[in-house]
């Protein structure tokens, strides 16, 4: 006799569990109280912030700078320029504000107490990456005026405003708007992605300042010294395919394409070829980052140590 | 009830705590004894399901620590020996923040903080700074927190170190006025004196393995084969103690420099009277008749070696 075997079901993630996922991990996770501190962190001074405040007193006074910089460049200076700049903040910026962020509670030894609370990992890790990712929203938020002011009054390649400009060849491509808006999408993901990075060393390092090291060690190579090596062999595929996900060459191939009349005639994907692909990678950067991180902060102080001992023979 | 079964924790070849196993009523204030590395940490962070036993359980209220940890640590206040307190937030928001985790209803948030605030004396503190309280401040806020989801078993490793006396005697006070309260407390300590005087139960644990364990009296008593006896007199202190030597149920006569005879008696309460009553009638004048109490402290000593692994 045959026995017929029922077609595997599918189940669909509910949009329930998603809802409720949603709550727990986001609306409702009691780790929250780390956006306050954070506030409290780096953005207040007072007793024993000494530090903390003069770093606050040189970004504002660096910030001021920028702006003054623009103000007198109008019309001259192109968007894309601030979005380098950003995405380069954004490098340093996201393993200043994320490396402590779990290596810390263990220094601070306040770690078990949250292991031992009714908590899940995934609670932790994530209340610590919305804390951070509220330091990297103000980053943006501050470079975002400057980017929408030169937007408006860049004169590069036409007598009107840059992104008003569509050439009779791009006819069905992308306007510079949606350009632009990619660009800050590669350097936000981009920034998101190293918050998840730093916070996956921080939930694996016993110490802080471990775990920065590690993280711009990384970021270094990753970013500037592998991608130097690609450049100095010469060109081929491989190497254009690995720069391709380099945020900086991403943002600046977007804006070639923009500014190139020839690569729209021949590139029917547009500006999305570059900027797309970059998006997603990010975004999947992050996610394996976090889960990753979720999965390792398990161990409790003194439990277990970055590198397991092999147990002796 | 806290049902502790054969609990072992190994690593690699060493074993920090073996086989230890005890029962705790609600009310009881268990006093854990042990020298540094004895296995007392390790035995509370298996309780507080930070460690994962290499054998053996506990089961709290019909719980098991190792079938359903995240209930088991709702029902449990774990207060380690140091204190891990965020210093950036304000002692409300500190708990606000636990209660959150406790999943405390948010309607009754605010009366659950007022509550612990003042049971730990701390209300007067509610808007401050947690890096600005005191050591003694920052432990109570410790302990504070581990009452917010009103716990049925609360761990307190080493709750007393680096207070100041004052600080001391406050945070025994409030450990009493937990066991009275119905919650089963284990205190870990190596300071004796400290955990005199509030714990009904002890637990003596050297080189991860309980030597005694039971109401403290018992304990104490069943470590004393023999009592001292301190016999003062005004003069005549060779005879007497001649006198003593040969009466019934004293094992062992030594003479102090400052002209004091202790005496290790084996006999009852009534032989006891006896000795006093034939001193008095060979006509000694005895100025003190005193039986030593042992204490914790003795009965620690006399059953340990110090020896840690």
């Amino acid at each position: 006799m045959v026995s017929l075997k029922s077609p595997p079901t599918i189940n669909p993630i509910e949009p329930s569990r998603v809802r409720e996922l949603w709550r727990k991990l986001v609306v409702e996770n009691p780790m929250t109280i780390e956006i306050t501190r954070f506030r409290r962190h780096f953005l207040e001074g007072g007793r024993g912030k000494s530090v903390n405040s003069m770093i606050l007193v040189v970004a504002i006074i660096a910030y001021a700078g920028l702006l003054l910089v623009i103000a007198n460049v109008s019309g001259d200076f192109p968007p894309v320029g601030l979005i380098f700049i950003q995405t380069g903040v954004f490098a340093l910026l996201a393993p200043a504000i994320a490396y402590s962020s779990i290596a810390g509670e263990r220094e601070r030894r306040s770690w078990d107490l949250l292991l031992a609370a009714p908590i899940t990992h995934a609670q932790i890790v994530m209340g610590k990456f919305l804390a951070c990712l509220a330091g990297l929203a103000t980053a943006f938020g501050l470079f975002l005026v400057p980017t929408l002011f030169t937007a408006l009054t860049y004169r590069g390649i036409s007598s009107g405003s840059y992104y008003d400009y569509v050439s009779p060849q791009a006819q069905g491509a992308l306007p510079g708007w949606r350009a632009l808006i990619e660009q800050e999408l590669v350097s936000i993901t981009f920034g998101m992605a190293v918050i998840a990075f730093t916070l996956f060393f921080s939930a694996r390092c016993r110490r802080s300042l471990m775990a920065l090291g590690v993280t711009l060690t990384s970021l270094f190579l990753g970013l500037l010294a592998i991608p130097s090596l690609l450049m100095a062999v010469g060109e081929n595929d491989g190497r254009d395919l690995l720069l391709t996900f380099h945020p900086m060459f991403a943002i600046n191939r977007i804006e070639e394409y923009q500014q190139s009349w020839t690569a729209r005639s021949f590139d029917p994907l547009g500006p999305s070829w570059y900027g797309v692909p970059q998006i997603l990678l990010n975004l999947g950067i992050t996610a394996m980052f976090l889960f990753w991180a979720h999965k390792t902060v398990n161990f409790a102080d003194g439990d277990k140590k970055f590198i397991p001992v092999k147990p002796s023979a | 009830m806290l049902d502790v079964r054969n609990l072992r924790k190994e690593y690699g070849p060493l074993t920090a705590v073996n086989n230890i196993s005890f029962t705790l009523q609600p009310g009881d204030v268990l006093g854990f004894i042990g020298s540094n590395g004895a296995g007392k940490t390790t035995t509370i962070r298996m309780l507080a399901t930070l460690l994962e036993p290499t054998s053996g359980t506990a089961v709290l209220n019909g719980v098991d620590i190792l079938g359903n940890p995240m209930l088991i640590r709702r029902m449990i206040g774990y207060m380690p020996d140091f204190f891990g307190l965020y210093d950036d937030v304000k002692v409300w928001e500190y708990l606000d923040f636990f209660a959150t985790i406790y999943s405390v209803p948010k309607k009754h948030r605010n009366e659950v903080i007022e509550n612990v605030l003042e049971m730990t004396d701390l209300t007067i503190k509610r808007e401050a700074m947690v890096q600005s309280l005191s050591r003694g401040m920052q432990q109570r806020l410790c302990l504070a927190r581990c009452l917010v989801h009103d716990p049925s078993l609360l761990l307190l490793d080493e709750p007393a170190s680096g207070l100041d006396p004052r600080a001391r005697a406050e945070l025994k006070e409030l450990i009493s006025e937990l066991g009275r309260m119905g919650k089963i407390v284990i205190v870990s300590s190596h300071i004796l004196p400290e955990l005199a005087g509030f714990c009904n139960m002890v637990g003596i644990i050297e080189k991860g393995q309980i030597l005694a364990f039971g109401p403290v009296d018992q304990v104490v008593k069943g470590m004393q084969s023999a009592r001292m006896i301190r016999v003062r007199l005004m003069s005549d202190v060779d005879a007497a103690a001649g006198l003593i030597c040969d009466h019934e149920g004293v094992l062992h006569v030594e003479r102090a420099h400052d002209g004091e005879i202790r005496v290790e008696f084996a006999g009852d309460a009534i032989q006891q009277a006896d000795l006093l009553e034939d001193l008095i009638k060979a006509g000694h004048r005895v100025i003190g008749f005193s039986e030593e109490q042992a204490d914790l402290e003795d009965v620690f000593l006399k059953l340990t070696t110090g020896a840690v692994q």
